[in-house]
C-alpha cells in the first residue's frame, strides 16, 4: 500500500452533511483505512457539526485541521466549503497534539504539545510537523522558532515543520484550530509524522522589490511605527502611490477613492525581508494601518530590520510562484531519490487569493500540470510555515508552502 | 557558551563556525543587512575582533549580547545557540567518556546518581545511577534540560533549586520523589554543588542523587515495628490505670444503687464515676494518639495541649516528673497531633531512660525565626527573638525542646541518634529517635540534639509556624431551646443510640435511632417524603458489617445536598474525623461525650 492520500471537498446549506458526503467521496479514492483526517474549513459554515460528521464515521481516527480562507483540491477552488484529506500509510506513523492559551505563554503551549506527542514517534528516521495555529494570535514567527527548538530538544533530532495559521475568510476576526472534537481560538495543533522516507517542502511567493533599502528606526513587536524617521504608513504610501493608482485603473477601481487606495496598497505592497542568499526575499505582509501611521504585521518587525517593499501586483508572477514551490520541492526529492509522490499538502496565503481573485484558479491548474495525478489538498492561511531542520525562522507571508508526501518504493 | 576548562575543555581548538551563518539565521527576521550590522556591533560589545570564523565559545558571547535584543532576535540567537552548542556537547560528552582515568570508570561506577548540568540546566554527563534512578537513558537526556525530560511539576521544582544554587553559589540539600512510567516511585536525596570555572563564575551545577527508596521502606516497615514495642512496653501501665478508674467506675455505680434503694442522694457518686470517665476518655484519647501513624493528617493546632499530654503519657508510672516552659504566645503549627504527640512521648521516654534514678524532664517550647543564611543569623540584634541557622526554609517557626540531666550522648554516637537500627540501649530497637525524625522530616521541619557525656541531653525540634484563623463564632441555643428539631442517630450499638436518644431528648431534640447506613437512607427518604425531614443526623463513623458514616453521607448528600450531618466515632484520631468538612461532614463529635459537648456541636451546626 506504501502512502495513499485521497481528497475532496464539497459545499452546501448543510456544513454536516457537506463533511459526510466529502469524507465518503474521499474514503473510496483509498484502498486501506485512512490513519489521518485533514479537514479545512470555511469559517462561515458550522465548524463543530464538520467535526461531529467525521468523528461519527471515523472516531478513532485522529483528526486535524482548522478554519481557512478558501479551500482547494486538485479537482479545483469551491469558496466557503469543506476539504477533506484522507492520509493512510504503513510507512509513516502520526501523532496528534493540541494546546490552548498560545497567545499569553506560546512556549508553554509547544511543551504541553510535545509532552503530549508519545516518545515512540522518535524512533523513525524523519520527523515532520503540520502545525496550525490560530490566525489572530500573531505570534506565528515566535511559535515557529519555538517548536523547532523545542521538539528537536525533546525528540533528540532536527524536526521539519509545515503549517499555517488558521484563517476566517479574510474577515480577521476569529479563526480556530480543529484537533479530535473540538475547534478552538487561541490555539495550536502539531501532527508529528514519524517516517523513514523524508518529506520534502518547497516555498514560493510573487512578489518583486519596488523600494530601495530602508530601515525600522521605531517599532513595538508586531507594529511598525516609524521607517526611517517617518510614520511607516506614510513612507510606504508615498512610495507606492505611483504604481498603486495603475493598478487600480487596471482593475476598475477609483484611483482617487482613498479608502480603496489604501486597501489595495496593504494588499499588494509587502515589507520583503533580503535573505542571506542573493536576491531572495521572506515577505511579511501588513494587516492594518493604525490611526498613529503606524502599520501591523502578523509577526515581530525588530527595530533595526533593513526592508524593501515589494510588488505583488503582478498576477503572473503569483501564479508562477506556485512553479517555484513545487519545483523546490520536486528537485529535493530527486537529489533524494524520490519521483513517485502520494500527495501535495499546500498552505496558500490568503492574501494571494485576494490578489488573483477568479485568477486563483490558475494557480490550481499549474499544481495539475506539474504533478499530474497527485491528490492535493489546500487552504488559504494568514501565515504559512515552512522550516527546513537546517533553518532557525520560517514563519511566511504572501506565499505558498508545499509539503510532497513521497510514495513508498520510488526511491 | 561558557569555557568548560573547568572539564579540560577550553575555546582551543574547538570547531570554527562561520560568522555568515549566524547571519543568515537572523537574516530570516531582520533583513540581512540588519542581521551583519546588528553582528558587527555586538561583536565590539563583547570585546571580540571582526573576523569570519569564530570559536563556539565567541559565539556564545556574541549570542548572548544579541538575547539582550529579546523578542525574536533572542529566540533565534538562542536557537542558533543550541546548535552550535549540540555538536560541542557532542565533542563534551566523547571527551570525558574517552577520558578513562578522569571520569569514565569512577563516575559510572558510582552507586550514587551523578549529574552534571551547564548554566542552561542542560544535561552534559549524567551515570547510570542517575539513568536508573530517573528512568531516563542518556540518550534521552544529554543536551535537555529537566523541563525537556521530566514531569512538568518535579521539572520545575529541581530547575528552581539549580537556579539558587548558581544564583547563590552554594550548595543546598533537599529530598525529592520522582514517579517513573511505569508508575513507580523512586524517593531521592540529593546535594547539588555549583560549579566554578577558573575565574570563579558559576558555570554549572553538579548534582549527587542518592536513591533513598529502599531505606524509606525500611524505616516505614520499622516504624511499625517499635510502635508496636512501645505499645507493648506500655500496655502495662495503661492496664494498670484503667483497672483503677474501672475499680472507682464500678464501686460507685453499686454503692449508687445501693443508695438509690435506701432512697440516698447518689449525686456525689454520680460526679466520681463522671470524673473518672473522663480521665479514662484522656487515656483511650492518648493511646489512640500514639497508636497513630502513615502520612501526617495535618490540621492547625497549638502545641500547648499535644506537649503536655503526650510528656505526661510517657512519664505514667515513671518516677521522673515533667516541668513545663511553653511561651503563651506560642504560634500555631499545621502538623499532625499523633505523629508529633509520638515524637514527644519518645523523646520524653528517651529522657526517662536516660535518668534511672529519677529527676526532672523540662520540655520548653518557644517561636523562633530560622534563616538559611548565617550571615543573617549572625546580624540578629540581641535581645529580641532569636533567630537561628538551620538547613530549612526561612521563616517563622516553633521549637520544641526536651531536656534531660540524664547520662548523654558521647560525642561519637552524636552523628548517628537519628539513624535507624543505632541504639546502646539492650533490647532497644534503635528505630524510636529515627521515627520521630522522619516524622519532623515528613512535616518540614528539624530536629537536631546537644549533649554531652554527664550533662545530659536537650533534643530540639523546629516545625513551621502557620498564620492563625480566627475560629468561627458558634451562635449557642438556649439549654433545651431545641423547639423539636427532628434527630436522626445512627450507631451499630444499641448502649451508644440510647444514651445518644436520652441525651437529645433531654435537650428538647424529637429523636429517631437507625442501626446502619441504609436504615438511616430509608428513614431520611420516608422523612423527607411525608414533609417532615430531619433537622440533623448525627452518624457513627464505622459500622460492622453494614454501611458506614462516609457513604452513607455521600448518598445522603445526593437525596438531599441541604442536609446538616455529624459524624462521631470513638476512632477520635481518624482522617475523617480531622477532615470532616472534606467528607461532607457539617460537624464532629469525638465519643465518649457529655450533653454539654454534644450540645455545643449541634448547636454550631443547626446555627
Amino acid at each position: 500500500m506504501a502512502t495513499e492520500f485521497a481528497t475532496a471537498m464539497e459545499t452546501g446549506d448543510n456544513a454536516a452533511e457537506s463533511a459526510s458526503s466529502a469524507l465518503a467521496s474521499a474514503s473510496t479514492k483509498l484502498s486501506g483505512a485512512p490513519d489521518l483526517v485533514l479537514m479545512y474549513v470555511s469559517r462561515s459554515l458550522d465548524v463543530q457539526g464538520c467535526i461531529g460528521a467525521v468523528r461519527e464515521a471515523l472516531p478513532d481516527v485522529p483528526l486535524m485541521g482548522c478554519t481557512a480562507a478558501g479551500e482547494f483540491t486538485e479537482e479545483g477552488v469551491e469558496p466557503k466549503s469543506v476539504g477533506i484529506g484522507l492520509l493512510s500509510s504503513d510507512e509513516m506513523d502520526f501523532a496528534v497534539a493540541f494546546a490552548e492559551d498560545v497567545r499569553a505563554d506560546p512556549e508553554a503551549a509547544i511543551r504541553k504539545m510535545a509532552r503530549d506527542l508519545p516518545a515512540g514517534i522518535a524512533n523513525h528516521a524523519e520527523l515532520t510537523g503540520i502545525l496550525l495555529l490560530d490566525g489572530m494570535t500573531n505570534s506565528g514567527e515566535k511559535l515557529c522558532v519555538l517548536a523547532s527548538h523545542i521538539f528537536a530538544r525533546i525528540f533528540g533530532k532536527k524536526i521539519r515543520l509545515v503549517g499555517g495559521c488558521a484563517a476566517d475568510d479574510l474577515q480577521f476576526e476569529s479563526s480556530l484550530v480543529i484537533t479530535g472534537d473540538r475547534a478552538s481560538e487561541d490555539a495550536a495543533a502539531v501532527c508529528m509524522i514519524g517516517s523513514e522516507l523524508p518529506l520534502f517542502t518547497g516555498l514560493g511567493h510573487g512578489h518583486s522589490p519596488l523600494s530601495d533599502p530602508m530601515t525600522v528606526t521605531d517599532a513595538r513587536d508586531n507594529r511598525v511605527m516609524e521607517v526611517d524617521g517617518q510614520p511607516a504608513w506614510k513612507v510606504w504610501k508615498q512610495l507606492t502611490e505611483d504604481r498603486a493608482r495603475e493598478v487600480a485603473t487596471s482593475i476598475g477601481i477609483d484611483p482617487d477613492d482613498t479608502e480603496s487606495l489604501s486597501r489595495l496598497i496593504i494588499g499588494n505592497f509587502q515589507l520583503g525581508l533580503p535573505l542571506a542568499e542573493e536576491g531572495q526575499y521572506k515577505v511579511r505582509f501588513p494587516k492594518a494601518i493604525g490611526s498613529d501611521g503606524s502599520l501591523e504585521f502578523p509577526c515581530e518587525i525588530p527595530k533595526g530590520t533593513v526592508f524593501r517593499i515589494m510588488d505583488g501586483s503582478n498576477c503572473d508572477d503569483q501564479v508562477a510562484a506556485v512553479q517555484r514551490a513545487v519545483e523546490q520541492a520536486v528537485n529535493s526529492a530527486a537529489e533524494a531519490g524520490f519521483d513517485s509522490f502520494g500527495g501535495l499538502l499546500v498552505f496558500e496565503c490568503g492574501l494571494r487569493l485576494a490578489l488573483l481573485g477568479d485568477q486563483f484558479e490558475r494557480c490550481v491548474d499549474n499544481y495539475r500540470t506539474l504533478l499530474p495525478d497527485v491528490p492535493i489538498l489546500g487552504w488559504e492561511t494568514y501565515g504559512e510555515i515552512r522550516m527546513e531542520p537546517h533553518q532557525y525562522s520560517g514563519f511566511h507571508n504572501a506565499s505558498t508552502v508545499v509539503c510532497l508526501l513521497p510514495s513508498g518504493g520510488s526511491r | 557558551m561558557k569555557d568548560l576548562g573547568f572539564l579540560g575543555i577550553g575555546p582551543e581548538g574547538e570547531e570554527r563556525v562561520e560568522l555568515e551563518e549566524l547571519a543568515a539565521a537572523l537574516a530570516e527576521s531582520t533583513g540581512i543587512e540588519a542581521a551583519r550590522r546588528m553582528l558587527r556591533e555586538k561583536i565590539d560589545a563583547a570585546g571580540l575582533e571582526q573576523k569570519r570564523l569564530y570559536s563556539s565559545w565567541e559565539i556564545g558571547r556574541i549570542c548572548s549580547e544579541l538575547s539582550g535584543e529579546g523578542g525574536l532576535v533572542r529566540l533565534v540567537a538562542e536557537s542558533f545557540l543550541t546548535h552550535v552548542e549540540d555538536g560541542v556537547l557532542k565533542r563534551i560528552e566523547e571527551a570525558l567518556w574517552r577520558s578513562e582515568e578522569m571520569l569514565g570508570n569512577l563516575i559510572e561506577t558510582i552507586p550514587d546518581a551523578m549529574y552534571l548540568k551547564d548554566s542552561l540546566g542542560r544535561h552534559i554527563l549524567v551515570n547510570a545511577s542517575f539513568e536508573k534512578l530517573i528512568g531516563r537513558s542518556r540518550d534521552q537526556l544529554v543536551g535537555r534540560t529537566d523541563p525537556d525530560v521530566l514531569p512538568e511539576e518535579l521539572a520545575e521544582k529541581n530547575s528552581e533549586i539549580d537556579r539558587r544554587v548558581m544564583r547563590e553559589g552554594r550548595s543546598l540539600r533537599h529530598d525529592g520523589e520522582i514517579e517513573l512510567d511505569s508508575g513507580k516511585v523512586r524517593f531521592f536525596e540529593a546535594v547539588k554543588t555549583p560549579v566554578e570555572d577558573p575565574e570563579g563564575n558559576v558555570v554549572g551545577v553538579l548534582g549527587i542523587m542518592r536513591d533513598s527508596t529502599e531505606r524509606k521502606k525500611t524505616t516505614d516497615e520499622l516504624l511499625k515495628a517499635v510502635k508496636l514495642e512501645s505499645v507493648g512496653l506500655l500496655a502495662g501501665g495503661i492496664a494498670h490505670d484503667f483497672n483503677n478508674l474501672l475499680t472507682a467506675i464500678l464501686g460507685s455505680v453499686s454503692l449508687a444503687l445501693l443508695k438509690l434503694d435506701q432512697g440516698q442522694d447518689v449525686r456525689k457518686l454520680l460526679q466520681e464515676i463522671m470524673k473518672a470517665t473522663d480521665r479514662a476518655k484522656d487515656l483511650t484519647q492518648q493511646l489512640l494518639t500514639f497508636s497513630q501513624g502513615g502520612a501526617p493528617v495535618k490540621k492547625k493546632v497549638s502545641l500547648q495541649k499535644t506537649l503536655r499530654d503526650s510528656a505526661a503519657f510517657a512519664t505514667t508510672g515513671s518516677s521522673v516528673e515533667c516541668s513545663f516552659d511553653v511561651a503563651d504566645d506560642l504560634e500555631l503549627v499545621e502538623c499532625d497531633t499523633g505523629q508529633i504527640g509520638q515524637v514527644v512521648n519518645s523523646l520524653v521516654l528517651n529522657a526517662v531512660q536516660a535518668m534511672p534514678e529519677g529527676g526532672t524532664v523540662e520540655v520548653e517550647a518557644s517561636n523562633v525565626s530560622v534563616t538559611d543564611s548565617r550571615a543573617e543569623q549572625d546580624a540578629s540584634p540581641e535581645g529580641e527573638e532569636e533567630t537561628v541557622f538551620l538547613p530549612l526554609p526561612s521563616g517563622r517557626y516553633v521549637r520544641f525542646v526536651v531536656k534531660d540531666k540524664g547520662i548523654g550522648i558521647p560525642r561519637e554516637n552524636l552523628d548517628r541518634v537519628f539513624d535507624p537500627y543505632f541504639t546502646t540501649k539492650q533490647g532497644g530497637s534503635g528505630m524510636g529517635l529515627a521515627s520521630s525524625y522522619n516524622i519532623v522530616k515528613q512535616h518540614g521541619g528539624h530536629m537536631e540534639v546537644e549533649s554531652a557525656p554527664g550533662s545530659g541531653s536537650a533534643f530540639s525540634v523546629y516545625l513551621p509556624a502557620v498564620k492563625s484563623t480566627r475560629p468561627r463564632k458558634v451562635r449557642e441555643r438556649a439549654f433545651g431551646g431545641a423547639d423539636a428539631a427532628r434527630i436522626l442517630v445512627m450507631d451499630d450499638q444499641k448502649m451508644v443510640l440510647d444514651v445518644a436518644k436520652e441525651m437529645l431528648s433531654y435537650l428538647g431534640y424529637s429523636v429517631d435511632c437507625a442501626l446502619d447506613g441504609s436504615e438511616t437512607l430509608r428513614m431520611y427518604r420516608e422523612a423527607m417524603d411525608s414533609g417532615r425531614k430531619y433537622d440533623l443526623v448525627v452518624m457513627d463513623l464505622t459500622v460492622p458489617g453494614g454501611m458506614g458514616g462516609v457513604e452513607t453521607v455521600r448518598q445522603l448528600r445526593e437525596m438531599d445536598p441541604k442536609a446538616k450531618v455529624v459524624v462521631s466515632s470513638g476512632y477520635s484520631n481518624n482522617p475523617v474525623m480531622a477532615n470532616y468538612t472534606d467528607y461532607g461532614f457539617d460537624g464532629v463529635v469525638p465519643k465518649p461525650y457529655h450533653v454539654d459537648q454534644l450540645k455545643v456541636v449541634l448547636d454550631g451546626v443547626l446555627g
